[in-house]
């Protein structure tokens, strides 16, 4: 080939490609006829594509029939599956339904915090705040069973304050803790002292006044 | 990765809303909590050293405490009287006992559960002991040690809450 022109050449490829019209195509045949150069350039053409094609299909031979089938069945699938997708992306989808798909993975911990925002408002709100700087109050909470009513025969009939009420009270409900906790204490006489009594009712507060010499000396001494 | 970014800034945003919203949830549990007055009722028990320990009908509401190693030098334990006071707050009540000891309550206010009295015991002129405390409503608070004839006396108080 290397003896035939560049154009000459162009044209043969053209030839052997089926690109020439039928005038070329006859120019180039007479061509074909009287140079032998570009006639074995043309030759040449046709081994070198049947060296191709036999290769293909020597390869194609050696594959087995069965992976044609995984094959076309790959691309089957991957047909249908693209359909899909097709037709699912030409669906249309409100505004709402697209938003509500955007926010979606922020759901979870939106709820995270909402729940941790009113768990700690409610502990706010319902904490004692003398609980946790009380050295009186304990941490343990004790019911303790209502208060009995008094005797008749105990009660004083007569009270001379104007302030004291003849109405009766009714026994409270039990305490939770009945622990009292101190905030101010003044002893008019000699000393006192804070005391505790733990049972299972809860625990009692017990202010000791000492007027005289009998009673016992405590670690809480005021 | 936009929704890793997005998330906590998302999520943080709404801290305020949740704040605000649970504030407004429970402010009327608060509102029903409020306590404006209270009822009190005051024992006057006098333990003696003499007796066999029993623990009359009457103080059964006392007996854990009666019990008590704190109250085991007295072996007989009587109540006295009990008198009930009402008190507003502002308002404060007063009690004079048998024993002669005046004792004065006044309901300061309520803090959640709890109440926050003030209690003065006197005997005659002089106050034995002033006290300001707070205390689960139809807690117990005694107030013991005085001087009696036949022992001592202890002032059970114990109050509660009411709107």
């Amino acid at each position: 080939m290397s003896r035939v022109n560049q154009g000459t050449s162009e044209k043969i490829q053209a030839l052997f490609d089926g690109e020439l019209s039928a005038e070329e195509r006859r120019e180039m045949e007479a061509l074909l006829a009287d140079d032998a150069d570009a006639n074995a350039s043309f030759e040449e053409l046709g081994l070198l594509r049947q060296a191709i094609v036999g290769t293909l299909e020597a390869e194609a031979a050696a594959v087995p029939e069965a992976r044609f089938e995984q094959i076309w069945d790959e691309v089957e699938r991957t047909i249908v599956r693209d359909a899909r997708l097709q037709e699912a992306a030409d669906v249309n989808v409100s505004i709402w339904s697209r938003m509500a798909a955007f926010f979606k993975p922020l759901w979870a911990p939106t709820v995270a915090v909402a729940g941790v925002a009113a768990a700690v408002a409610i502990f706010v709100a319902t904490s004692d705040d003398g609980a946790a700087d009380d050295a009186n109050t304990p941490a343990v909470v004790a019911s303790k069973e209502p208060m009995p009513a008094p005797q008749e025969s105990a009660v004083l009939p007569a009270a001379p304050a104007e302030e004291i009420v003849a109405a009766k009270v009714e026994a409270g409900e039990p305490a939770s803790n009945n622990e009292a906790e101190i905030q101010r204490i003044e002893f008019g006489g000699k000393s006192g002292r804070i005391d505790r009594i733990e049972g299972k009712q809860g625990i009692t507060t017990v202010i000791w006044i000492s007027d005289d010499d009998e009673t016992t000396d405590s670690e809480r001494s005021l | 990765m936009v929704y890793r970014l997005l998330a906590p800034i998302f999520a943080s945003s709404l801290m305020p809303v949740g704040l605000t919203v649970a504030a407004l949830v429970l402010a009327p549990v608060e509102a029903r909590a409020e306590v404006t007055s209270a009822e009190c009722q005051i024992h006057a028990v006098l333990a003696t050293k003499s007796g066999d320990g029993t623990i009359p009908a009457d103080l059964g509401f006392l007996a854990e405490q009666l019990r008590d190693d704190q109250f085991a030098a007295f072996k007989g334990f009587r109540l006295l009287e009990s008198k009930s006071l009402k008190l507003n707050i502002g308002e404060p009540g007063s009690a004079t006992m048998k024993s002669g000891h005046q004792l004065k309550l006044s309901l300061l206010g309520a803090e959640a559960s709890k109440l926050r009295l003030h209690a003065t015991l006197a005997s005659g002129e002089k106050v034995l002991v002033d006290t300001d405390y707070k205390i689960e409503s139809s807690g117990i608070l005694l107030i013991g040690g005085v001087r009696h004839p036949d022992g001592k006396i202890f002032f059970a108080i114990q109050c509660r809450g009411g709107s």
